[in-house]
C-alpha cells in the first residue's frame, strides 16, 4: 500500500484552504459594505493561503531532492503535476494578496472573484494528475475529481462556517457547499474503493478506512447542518470533517496500484 | 529521432535464476531493496477432476525478466513534471538524468510495469536505460551479457521483432496496447495472456516499486 502521508497532508490541506477562499470569495462578491466589513474575509484568505503554504511544505517533504522543487515546473506543457504546482502556487499568493487587502476593509470584488475561480482551477489540476494517469486504473476515473471537488467543498464549507464570527450571510451558502461536498465525498469513496477492491493487496485495510471515514464525515456533515442553530458545533464539526477527509485520502493513495502487480 | 531499441525476452528458455538482476545491480551499483532488471515469476493452476473421479493438476509456473520497456508511449516521461524523464538520442531508450529528477515518483506510480525506482538516499528516481554506455561501444547490456541461457537480447527492436515477432501480451505484464513497450517475446508453452486472472504474481515483495 502506498503510504505518501506528506501527498496526504498536502492535498487536504490544500483543498481545504481552496474551499475556504472559495466560500470567502462569494461571500465579499455577494456582501453589502456593511456586512464585509463585518465578517472580515480577509483572515479568512490569509488562513487559506496559510493552509495551502503549509500543503506545499508537506509536498516538498514528499519529495526526495526539496532543493530542486522548483524544477517541478519545468513541464508545463505535458505534465499535471507542473501545472499543479505553478496553479498552486498562484492561487495561494492570490489568496495572500486578498487577505492582505482585506484586513482593513472590504476585499476588492475582483480580487475575491479571481481568487475563487484560481481555487477551482487549483483542485481541478490536483484532480488531474491522478484521472489522468490512465495507467492506475484504479485513480483515472471520473470519481477522482468528484472526492477532490467534494473534500474542497466539504472541508471549505466546514472551515468557513467555523471562521465565521456572526450569522453571515455567506453562511447558508458555505453550510449547503458543506453538505454537497460531504454527499460527493460519501457517494465517492465506497465506489472507488469497490471498482479497487479486487486490484489492491490489502482490501481489509481500505475497507476499515472508508467505514471511519464515513462515520466521520457523517458526524461532521450532522454538526454543520446543525451549526446554524448552535454557532459552537461549528468547530468540532470542522474537526471531525477534516478527520473523515484525511482517512478518505489515506484510502485513496491507498487504491494505487500498478498494473503488474496484481 | 533515433532508431528504437529494445529487449528481446525468451520465457520459454528463461529458468529464472536472477543473474540479469544480479548483474544488473552490480553494474549500476544499486543500493539494497533497487533492481532495474526484476523477474517475476508467475504462477497458477489447480486439482481437476477426470471423468474418472480421479484427479490431476494443471499447475503452471514461468518467469519474465523485465528492465525498462522503453516505450514509445511512455507514462513516466508523460508525468515527469521536471524532465528528467526523456528518449535518449542514439537509441530511443528511456532514461533520468540524475542531476535533474527531484525525487516526485510521480514516473514510479505511472509506471505500468514499475521500472522507476526511487532511491532514498540518494534523493532521485532511476531505472534501466538499456546500458547505453556498453551500448555505444558495441557491447550488450550487463543483464544480456550475464544471461547463462542466452533469453535476452538487446537491439534495434523493428529487428528483434522481425526476427522473433512482435508479441508482448504476456501475464502479468499489462496489454502493450497501453504504452507500446519496446519489448518482444517469445512465449513458454504455459503462457497466459496479458490481464490473465488464472494464476497470481508470486513474488510481488521482491519486485514492487513501493
Amino acid at each position: 500500500m502506498l503510504n505518501e502521508w506528506p501527498l496526504i497532508l498536502f492535498t487536504t490541506l490544500g483543498q481545504t484552504g481552496a474551499g475556504l477562499a472559495l466560500f470567502a470569495g462569494l461571500q465579499s462578491l455577494t456582501a453589502t459594505d456593511d456586512e464585509a466589513l463585518a465578517v472580515k474575509p480577509g483572515l479568512q484568505f490569509l488562513l487559506a493561503a496559510l493552509l495551502m503554504g503549509a500543503g506545499f511544505g508537506f509536498a516538498a517533504m514528499h519529495l526526495g531532492s526539496p532543493g530542486r522543487m522548483f524544477n517541478s515546473m519545468a513541464q508545463l506543457g505535458s505534465s499535471a503535476l507542473s501545472q499543479e504546482g505553478l496553479a498552486g502556487m498562484l492561487t495561494a499568493i492570490l489568496c495572500g494578496v486578498a487577505g492582505v487587502s482585506g484586513l482593513k476593509g472590504r476585499v476588492n470584488k475582483a480580487l475575491a472573484g479571481t481568487s475563487a475561480v484560481a481555487c477551482l482551477v487549483f483542485v481541478y489540476t490536483m484532480a488531474r494528475i491522478y484521472a489522468s494517469m490512465t495507467t492506475v486504473p484504479t485513480w483515472s476515473t471520473p470519481l477522482t475529481p468528484v472526492s477532490f471537488f467534494g473534500a474542497a467543498l466539504f472541508a471549505g464549507g466546514a472551515l468557513f462556517g467555523a471562521t465565521a464570527k456572526a450569522d453571515i450571510p455567506g453562511l447558508p451558502m458555505a453550510t449547503l457547499g458543506m453538505i454537497l461536498g460531504g454527499l460527493m465525498l460519501l457517494v465517492s469513496i465506497p465506489l472507488q474503493a469497490q471498482s479497487a477492491l479486487e486490484l489492491v493487496n490489502e482490501p481489509a485495510v481500505l475497507n476499515c478506512l472508508g467505514a471511519c471515514s464515513a462515520v466521520l464525515l457523517g458526524l461532521a456533515l450532522a454538526g454543520g447542518m446543525l451549526g446554524n442553530a448552535r454557532p459552537r458545533v461549528r468547530i468540532p464539526a470542522f474537526l471531525l470533517g477534516l478527520g473523515g477527509v484525511l482517512l478518505a485520502r489515506t484510502l485513496f493513495y491507498g487504491l494505487h496500484t500498478t498494473l503488474i502487480m496484481h | 529521432m533515433a532508431e528504437q531499441y529494445g529487449f528481446y525476452v525468451n520465457t520459454a528458455r528463461c529458468v529464472g535464476c536472477k543473474t540479469c538482476q544480479i548483474a544488473c545491480k552490480d553494474k549500476n551499483n544499486l543500493e539494497p531493496g533497487i533492481l532495474f532488471r526484476r523477474v517475476y515469476e508467475y504462477g497458477g493452476g489447480s486439482w481437476k477432476e477426470n471423468p474418472d473421479g480421479t484427479y490431476y493438476q494443471d499447475v503452471y509456473s514461468y518467469y519474465v525478466s523485465l528492465g525498462c520497456n522503453h516505450c514509445t508511449d511512455a507514462a513516466c516521461i508523460k508525468v515527469c513534471p521536471s524532465g528528467a524523464a526523456q528518449k535518449d538520442d542514439r537509441f530511443g531508450t528511456t532514461w533520468i538524468d540524475p542531476k535533474v529528477c527531484i525525487g516526485c515518483r510521480s514516473c514510479v506510480m505511472a509506471c505500468p510495469y514499475g521500472a522507476p525506482r526511487f532511491d532514498a538516499s540518494k534523493g532521485f528516481t532511476q531505472l534501466c536505460n538499456g546500458c547505453t554506455d556498453l551500448v555505444a561501444k558495441g557491447k550488450s547490456p550487463a543483464c544480456v551479457a550475464a544471461c547463462p541461457q542466452r533469453a535476452l537480447e538487446f537491439g534495434k527492436i523493428e529487428d528483434l521483432r522481425a526476427k522473433y515477432g512482435d508479441a508482448a501480451d504476456i501475464a502479468p505484464l499489462p496489454s502493450p496496447k497501453l504504452t507500446r513497450p519496446s519489448l518482444c517475446l517469445t512465449k513458454t508453452p504455459n503462457a497466459r495472456p496479458s490481464g490473465d486472472k488464472s494464476g497470481s504474481l508470486q513474488n510481488p515483495k521482491e519486485v514492487s516499486p513501493c
